[in-house]
């Protein structure tokens, strides 16, 4: 072969590699947007027609719904058993399931939903309500469902995650708020205020053989309870970003302290490690969720549930609760078989006993009022003590602006933690790094 | 009339060429169509044209120039203990050892174990106190890294990955070649009056090149685009001191859902690595084979 030749494969090559690995990295995004900007409407248009073809031969409709559920706790037969009841009682409509990870639950959703594709319903965590909102990936519901359906549900709960007034998401399961969970054998009883825990805490430190406190020092939603026990907020009331305040420079402090100058945690710990310490006896008090409840019945470890205590200088920590919603696919605006569908199947979903069944399994609450007044959740010692700890909690704004906040938060409280830079001077730099982050969001 | 034998090659490569442009032409024209649109979550069913106003956004950000700075040096670190160890393992195998083979497959191993896991598992080794890093670090009296903690530490702990990582492909590759380098020419050499290290320099190495060339080039692109090793190390959040250019247009595109914005920078990552392929090659002469 000619040398010229080679040269130009290999150049050819080369090039084909480079291109095929930038795009392995971000075309997959691009490509699945694709159609964006007119084929929606044809798409629709299309199945349209094709739903009412599909009534009159009585096919069954089928709809798509995506669950971000820990696979673990919710396994295939829980789930084939939960939607058979639906599936019986309508025997025209047919169910699909798909499972996504809580990470790519909000990435598929943008950009299939974009391309004028994905589920019909996707279930999600609330704070992904401002995003879909904000970039027209979520039905907007007040009319869409009827007065009598929202008249079964708390109103309080259904209020806490509207966004700008409007309902995009209807929540079906709260709880996800971190609480005090103490070791027993350790600690016969939670202590009242924070002092006491640290007095406790040292009292039972004898690294790395046992620690007072434990929790996962990666994420900062496990820390932001202090934020609002000092009377802060991480946004003001016109939705701007408010990291620079007295109180987030009190909350700082006061974790810096723990590993610091009162030696209570170890120095680090993501939630792996946090988990572990507690699972294994090796720790007296940890900061976790109900998420954390059935490894602690798996590990036999005999624990106690109680509200974050009191800070010394400020009121009842406040941690963020979060509630799983809802969220619908803008395309069944344009597609009435299918809406019925899902509306038949959001509803029976949001029933007492379905929601019920499904907030047994993580130890959540329900939002559909016959459910609250279940045994269930009057009586059962860790939905209590949720609740309890909800009493206090306030529900994670949900504007998009809170991924800045979050990814500033999370890089710049490792640095506090590292020793690196001095919680005195760290929310200037929070806010300074989550305003420069939120730029990425492309607001103009 | 139609000259066959003009036709005919076309339309033996004509498949091929189909399934590029499908798989790499329309991807990378849709991708530097959206890099001039402002598509973001404010106008994501609806982007409009924006020019270059990503590009001028992109280059008239300071953090553009530290972020590349140290994409380079992180190529050039791994790519260096890389291509240096992977030579020297292969070297090593290539004599004769006994359990040559065993050997081999341990050297492998790294390349069997999914990256995801991987990954996941070195993180948990740089724990402080916890990971079996610190313990072995402690026990040698170094204490006080917060490898996870500190983004330096952070960045030189994604080296570390990212170099286990890429040995064994290196050594893959050089052993596959050194393999083919026949007997008789060091027998020659020999003969001549070569000594030892002559061998490897006047022999070993040229005849290698071809292999080891496109190697390279390929573990450049790689390790320049290397998103999983910095967005797992990081727990999905690299700091700003540890970001390279690939996890920057990541986190702008699967965050932020600045779509716009990262497919620009995507572009830009494909301008200097093509540039780069090119040059590379020309440099080493890499497309040309050894008898011609």
């Amino acid at each position: 072969m000619s040398k010229k030749l080679n040269r130009v494969l290999s150049l050819i090559l080369a090039v084909v590699f480079g291109v095929a690995m930038v795009l392995g990295a971000t075309g997959c995004g691009a490509k699945q947007d694709a159609k964006t900007a007119d084929a929606p409407k044809a798409e629709a248009a299309a199945s349209d027609n094709k739903s009412e073809v599909k009534k009159e031969e009585v096919k069954p409709v089928e709809i798509v719904f995506s669950e971000f559920d820990d696979p673990n706790v919710f396994k295939e037969d829980w789930w084939k058993e939960w939607l058979s009841g639906f599936e019986k009682a309508n025997p025209n409509i047919r169910i699909k399931r798909i499972h996504n990870n809580d990470n790519d639950i909000r990435t598929n959703w943008q950009n299939q939903v974009a391309a004028g594709q994905g589920p019909d319903v996707t279930f999600a965590p609330h704070d992904s309500i401002g995003l879909f909102a904000t970039a027209g990936t979520a039905l907007e519901l007040d009319n869409f469902f009827s007065q009598d359906f929202y008249s079964q549900l708390d109103k309080n709960a259904l209020d806490a995650y509207k966004f700008k007034g409007k309902i995009y998401g209807i929540p079906y399961r709260l709880g996800n708020a971190v609480m005090l969970i103490y070791n027993k054998k350790l600690v016969p009883e939670a202590p009242k205020t924070m002092d006491e825990l640290i007095a406790k805490a040292k009292e039972l430190t004898n690294a790395p053989k046992q620690y007072g406190l434990v929790y996962d020092m990666v994420e900062p939603y496990f820390i932001m309870g202090y934020l609002g026990g000092y009377g802060g907020k991480v946004l003001d009331d016109d939705g701007k970003i408010t990291l620079d305040t007295d109180a987030m420079k009190k909350m700082t402090q006061l974790v810096y302290d723990f590993k610091y100058t009162h030696k209570i945690t170890p120095k680090e710990a993501n939630s792996d490690v946090a988990n572990n310490l507690f699972k294994e006896g090796k720790a007296a008090f940890t900061i976790c969720g109900p998420w954390l409840f059935k490894q602690l019945d798996d590990a036999k470890i005999e624990y106690g549930l109680a509200p974050i205590p009191k800070l010394a200088d400020g009121d009842m920590p406040r941690p963020y609760s979060g509630a799983k919603v809802m969220i619908l696919n803008p395309g069944l605006a344009k597609n009435k078989a299918k809406a019925e569908a899902v509306k038949k199947f959001v509803e029976y979903c949001n029933g007492a006993e379905q929601q019920l069944k499904m907030a047994k399994m993580v130890s959540e609450i329900p939002t559909n009022l016959k459910a609250l007044e279940d045994p269930y959740v009057k009586d059962d010692p860790k939905v209590k003590a949720l609740s309890e700890q909800l009493k206090y909690a306030v529900p994670q704004p949900n504007v998009p602006e809170m991924r800045a906040i979050w990814d500033a938060l999370k890089s710049k409280v490792a640095l506090v933690m590292a020793g690196k830079l001095k919680p005195e001077e760290a929310p200037k730099v929070f806010q300074s790094e989550a305003e420069k982050l939120a730029k990425n969001l492309g607001k103009k | 009339m139609i000259d066959r034998n003009k036709v005919t090659p076309y339309l033996l490569i004509a498949p091929a060429v189909l399934v590029l442009l499908f798989m790499v032409g329309y991807p990378l024209v849709y991708g530097i169509n959206l890099s001039f649109t402002d598509m973001s979550i404010y106008s994501f069913l609806n982007p409009s044209y924006i020019g270059f106003e990503n590009y001028t956004a992109i280059f008239t950000d300071p953090e553009l120039y530290t972020t590349t700075l140290r994409t380079i040096i992180w190529t050039l670190i791994n790519l260096i203990a890389t291509v240096s160890s992977g030579f020297l393992f292969a070297l090593i195998l290539n004599r004769k050892l006994p359990y040559k083979n065993a050997l081999r497959v341990l050297m492998m191993l790294p390349w069997a174990v999914p990256q995801y896991i991987a990954v996941l598992a070195w993180r948990n080794m740089f724990q402080t106190d916890f990971g079996t890093v610190d313990i072995l670090l402690n026990k040698i009296g170094i204490t006080g890294i917060s490898w996870l903690g500190d983004p330096f530490w952070t960045f030189i702990a994604c080296i570390i990955t990212n170099i286990w990582l890429g040995v064994p492909f290196m050594m893959l590759v050089t052993l596959g070649a050194l393999q083919s380098v026949p007997g008789e020419l060091y027998e020659v050499g020999e003969i001549d009056g070569v000594k030892s290290w002559q061998k490897h320099w006047m022999i070993t190495i040229p005849l290698i090149k071809p292999v080891m060339t496109p190697a390279i080039v390929i573990s450049t692109v790689w390790t320049f685009n290397m998103v999983s090793v910095i967005y797992m190390m990081t727990s999905r959040t690299a700091d700003n001191e540890t970001q390279i250019l690939v996890s920057r247009v990541y986190r702008d595109a699967f965050t932020y859902f600045n779509y716009g914005k990262a497919a620009a920078f995507s572009v830009i990552i494909f301008i200097i690595l093509a540039i780069f392929s090119s040059s590379i090659i020309k440099a080493m002469k890499g497309g040309e084979g050894v008898y011609d």
